[in-house]
């Protein structure tokens, strides 16, 4: 008994002074997942080192089969994650990612809508007059304004402008400013993203499009309709007429709150701190996101109508936990948006535990992630130079 | 004595599975858990088993043994008093 109670003892006392300080063990240097000196972080130079090499190599690393739209996904955060990086290099090198941002932006005008959305992309017709994917149009429109906002030509203006304008038109005619990205389903995720889109668009022309402004005006002041009342979060999916689908989701709101950066920075800086609270949990120095806040602030009130039904946007949840890989990648963006750089700390911890990291030769992948999970890292981590220069843009105008 | 180094066994369990794993190639197939296709998920599910076994489980398996072993020491001496 007495030799029991010494092993329960034993691993007692091991296990408190071990699970509290394993972070320390784990935790990468400050200069990996954090701009210092102006510089992006070397997580940020590594990824993409790996993500050049595989791009080059032919490679896409999304399974297609299980969800077309990762492979969009991808190509949008890579691309972005380049032009950020590209803002920070030296001539030659800045001269080698405009090829590459041309080239990743070149593959998705190539292909057909179809090719990025999942089947039910053809049940039924779009309510929106143009019958197109804001998930596709929002996301082209905001990889090329990013493209010209750090590489500008001139003779591309009227492209950009035309992009924008399909935009612009397709939320103003929505009932709700909500557009489409499938008959009767519009996603904050896509909707904030072309908002964000039409404020490079306008840094980059050096006007807003015709209607923009007031788009985006008349959007905010509809976003409390927009917001669930428990949480404050503004809601996942809605119909075209504004009736929510999908409630507040961690694979959406700390995105949504980066894109609002460029469109409200209050509103954006409130969901971001919603999101937080709500979603994230930080045991022991690691962090993860849950996808969905906890059901029980509903009380007595109907939970939205598609509450806690893991889908291909949340990725895996991990049980008991509830941890979600999508939630928690997107926390990831959040946290370095808005320097919060204790939360940042502990989520590349927890990538460090949980993501398998692979560093060969300057290069970083994470073995748990996809293509598309390793873009959002990227993006993430070298995002910061092309949002700071529009909205300098804006400050001067 | 017998405790620490049933301890220290335990240590290193999940670190030779490791190392077995790791020489048929599981490390590749952690993705496939991800997405959940694949016929090598099973051979990717052990190794993420592994790994957070071996990042956790070992550290304190091995403090324990070291726990074990001084309460072991402080005993023996107390005995000796």
């Amino acid at each position: 008994m007495n030799k029991l109670l010494g092993a329960f003892l034993s691993v007692a006392v091991s296990s408190c002074v071990v699970l509290p300080t394993l972070h320390l063990a784990l935790r990468p240097s400050r200069a990996s997942y954090t701009r210092i000196d102006d510089a992006p972080p070397a997580m940020a130079r590594e990824l993409a080192a790996a993500q050049l090499a595989a791009w080059n190599d032919g490679q896409r690393d999304v399974n297609r089969a299980v969800n077309p739209e990762w492979d969009l996904g991808h190509h949008t955060f890579f691309a972005l994650g380049l032009t950020n990086l590209a803002l920070d290099a030296k001539p030659d090198e800045r001269e080698r990612l405009r090829v590459e941002v041309d080239a990743v932006i070149a593959e998705v005008v190539a292909r057909s809508p179809r090719h990025f959305h999942l089947a039910y992309f053809d049940d039924g017709a779009f309510n929106g007059r143009r019958g197109r994917s804001l998930f596709l149009d929002g996301e082209v429109l905001l990889m090329v304004a990013a493209r010209l906002a750090v590489w500008p030509d001139r003779g591309r203006d009227a492209e950009l402008a035309l992009l924008a304008r399909g935009v612009v038109d397709q939320m103003a005619e929505a009932p709700a400013l909500m557009a489409e990205s499938y008959p009767n389903e519009c996603w904050m995720f896509d909707n904030t993203l072309a908002l964000a889109a039409l404020a490079v668009t306008a840094h980059v022309l050096g006007h807003p499009i015709d209607g923009a402004d007031a788009l985006t005006r008349r959007w905010l002041e509809n976003a409390p309709r927009l917001t669930d009342p428990h949480t404050g979060l503004l809601v996942a999916s809605t119909t075209w007429r504004g009736g929510t689908l999908d409630g507040p989701e961690g694979s959406s709101a700390f995105a949504v709150a980066h894109f609002l950066e460029l469109v409200d920075p209050t509103l954006a800086r409130d969901q971001y701190e919603r999101a937080k609270r709500q979603l994230v949990a930080r045991p022991l120095g690691f962090a993860y996101a849950h996808e969905w806040p906890d059901a029980a602030q509903w009380g007595h009130d109907a939970l939205p109508p598609r509450a806690g039904m893991p889908d291909v946007d949340s990725g895996p949840v991990i049980p008991l936990v509830h941890a979600g890989a999508g939630a928690s990648g997107m926390a990831v963006l959040g946290a370095a948006a808005f320097h919060d750089e204790a939360l940042l700390a502990e989520l590349v911890t927890s990538l460090e535990l949980t993501a398998f990291p692979e560093r060969t030769n300057g290069k970083l992948r994470f073995r748990a992630s996809n293509g598309l999970g390793d873009a959002v890292l990227l993006y993430a981590t070298a995002q910061g130079p092309l949002w700071q220069r529009v909205r300098a843009g804006k400050e001067r105008s | 004595m017998k405790t620490a180094r049933a301890f220290l066994v335990l240590a290193a369990l999940p670190l030779v599975a490791l190392a077995i794993l790791a020489l048929l190639g599981a490390r590749d197939d952690v993705g496939v858990v991800m997405t959940g296709t694949g016929s090598h998920a099973l051979l990717g599910a052990a190794w993420v088993v592994c790994w957070l076994g071996s990042m956790t489980l070992s550290p304190i398996a091995a403090g324990a043994a070291l726990v074990s072993f001084v309460l072991l020491r402080a005993r023996g001496a107390q005995a000796a008093r």
